[in-house]
């Protein structure tokens, strides 16, 4: 089974380490990844998007034309991979800062990922606040082994990214099409 | 001692190609870096600024990429390993200096992440259009070795395998990568120290008097690092066997015969490919780099379909692999050549090609999704 998963964003929403934390935890795991970040010049405030993709057999063409699964962390982003979506394919959205999808998903959930890191304080922590939406939803990688990859990637914050990891699973809901 | 202050650990790893790279240059004994900054090859500058010092090893970050390939060499003659990575622009820049490398027979390793171009091109997209920069760049009769990877774990091996090579011939060594392999994050296994083949440059500890630094007796003529207590002279004319200028014709025939013959005569030994189905394919496809990984999956899907198409991945681009390639015409009635580029490679698959050959080009930018190279394959078959 090959899972192929965009993360769109703006660069700053850290749409790419979680691409590279959900790789690594899915190589942890026993399973084959690879990840291809791609950004235009600019990096903060420019597009930005990770492309990874997971299959328990080795992976032969490591990039993606059309993923069986969007996350969308911005309406931009939306906008730019909304339409590559594969039909019946499954989407996860920013659902404050995405308010216009762009597809036809078979399935849609909803997480406010800024606003709940902005209430932990830091809004950096919005892609790790996804990453625990994204493993309630859609499993895929074990939550056990995604939570200990995020752990490991920021040893100075660890209590910081359980608790937006956790409230990023309690609050994911999927909603109406 | 941290962790951070040794050699990456063996083990598996879920690693960018770019830090890949840096850290099998450290493995592979690299102790001198001087580069400039140039995207996609960032990381491994950015990497090695950090990596180079806890090891106790030199990183410069130079003025300009003539500046950081000269520096390179002016290491590798004082005796150890130097590296730089740049990208097309910069690779442009260091042209003149590679050929000294090869006149002075200074050992050292140019990474090339190439990206869209020409000129300034799309500096994050890819490209591969600078293979025969690569071979032809610099002016006059040299020969040196380019090696192509496709995937996280070939720019860890072949980045080794480009510091041993370049040691053993006193060569300069081109690791051609492109963005999606320098940017891609990969599984990456390190094997166990002892498992991994280091070569170090042969050196001469013989009589002073007697020491000859472009001696013809072999086709690599033994090192002496300068300050070593030898008498050297270094000179980009062309030299004795003393290394002094010369201008007589015999000594100009014994130099570039040794300079071209050394890489040439080792051919079989340097070439790297993998066949995948090429020896009862009707179509063959000859590709390299991250086309290498399009192809693949295009070629097994062309198989499910009952087409009989096979593929060559070069991971040594130059000196040409030219037996697999001309073996595989043989049988073949076609060989494709698929690139991102407008025909680049193409050249050195005719001159040996025995059918027919054509080329699948990608413009620049993207790498090509399967279903472009199997479309290109069901044209031909």
């Amino acid at each position: 089974m090959r899972w192929d998963i965009r993360w769109a964003g703006f660069g700053g929403q850290g749409v790419i380490r979680a691409g590279e934390i959900l790789g690594r935890a899915a190589v942890k795991q026993g399973l084959d990844s690879a990840m291809r970040p791609m950004y235009g010049p600019e990096k903060t405030g420019g597009w930005s998007r990770a492309d990874v993709v997971i299959s328990d057999e080795q992976i032969i063409f490591p990039l993606i034309v059309n993923p069986d699964i969007l996350v969308a962390m911005s309406q931009d982003g939306m906008n730019r991979d909304g339409s590559s979506l594969k039909k019946d394919g499954l989407l996860l959205i920013d659902g404050e800062l995405v308010k216009d999808v762009k597809c036809y998903p078979k399935k849609i959930y909803s997480v406010e990922a800024t606003k709940i890191a902005d209430s932990l304080g830091r809004r950096i922590v919005a892609n790790i606040v996804m990453l625990g939406a994204f493993s309630k939803a859609f499993g895929i990688v074990s939550e056990d082994i995604l939570l200990q990859t995020i752990i490991e990637t920021f040893p100075k914050a660890v209590e910081l990214n359980k608790t937006a990891f956790k409230l990023g699973k309690e609050n994911v809901r999927e909603v109406e099409i | 001692m941290s962790s951070e202050l040794r050699l990456l650990k063996p083990g598996t790893y879920f690693m960018m190609g770019n830090i890949a790279c840096a850290e099998a240059a450290l493995i592979a004994g690299c102790e001198f870096y001087a580069g400039y900054p140039i995207t996609p090859s960032n990381e491994i500058a950015e990497h090695m600024s950090r990596r180079m010092p806890q090891l106790g090893r030199h990183f410069i970050q130079m003025e300009d990429e003539i500046g950081s390939i000269v520096a390179v060499l002016g290491a590798s003659a004082a005796g150890v390993k130097a590296m730089t990575a740049t990208s097309g622009p910069g690779f442009s820049l260091m042209m003149e200096t590679i050929g000294l490398s090869a006149m002075l027979e200074l050992p050292c390793v140019i990474i090339d992440v190439q990206r869209a171009g020409p000129s300034t091109g799309i500096p994050t997209f890819v490209g591969q259009g600078d293979v025969m920069q690569a071979r032809w760049g610099s002016h006059g009769d040299y020969e040196l070795v380019v090696y192509a990877p496709s995937a996280v774990q070939e720019f860890f091996d072949l980045t080794i395998e480009a510091f041993n090579t370049s040691e053993w011939l006193r060569i300069p060594v081109v690791v051609l990568s492109d963005e999606v392999v320098g940017h891609m994050y990969g599984r990456l296994v390190v094997p166990e120290y002892d498992k991994i083949k280091i070569v170090n440059r042969k050196r001469y500890n013989g009589p002073k008097d007697q020491y000859l630094p472009y001696s013809c007796e072999a086709l690599v003529p033994p090192f002496v690092a300068a300050g070593d207590g030898y008498r050297i002279h270094m000179t980009g004319l062309t030299h004795d066997e003393r290394g002094y200028p010369s201008l007589e014709i015999e000594d100009s025939h014994k130099l570039i015969d040794r300079l071209v013959m050394k890489v040439r005569k080792n051919s079989k030994h340097l070439w790297k490919y993998e066949t995948l189905y090429a020896d009862d394919a009707d179509v063959v496809v000859v590709t390299f780099g991250i086309t290498a990984r399009s192809t693949e999956e295009a070629v097994k899907r062309a198989r499910a379909e009952g087409l009989k198409v096979g593929m060559i991945k070069l991971l040594t681009l130059w000196p040409f692999p030219e037996d697999p390639v001309k073996i595989a015409s043989q049988y073949a009635r076609r060989l494709l050549v698929a690139e991102i580029n407008m025909g680049q490679l193409i050249h050195p698959v005719r001159e040996v090609a025995e059918c027919p050959v054509a080329g699948i080009n990608y413009p620049v930018g993207y790498a090509p999704p399967p279903e472009y190279i199997l479309d290109g394959i069901r044209a031909a078959v």
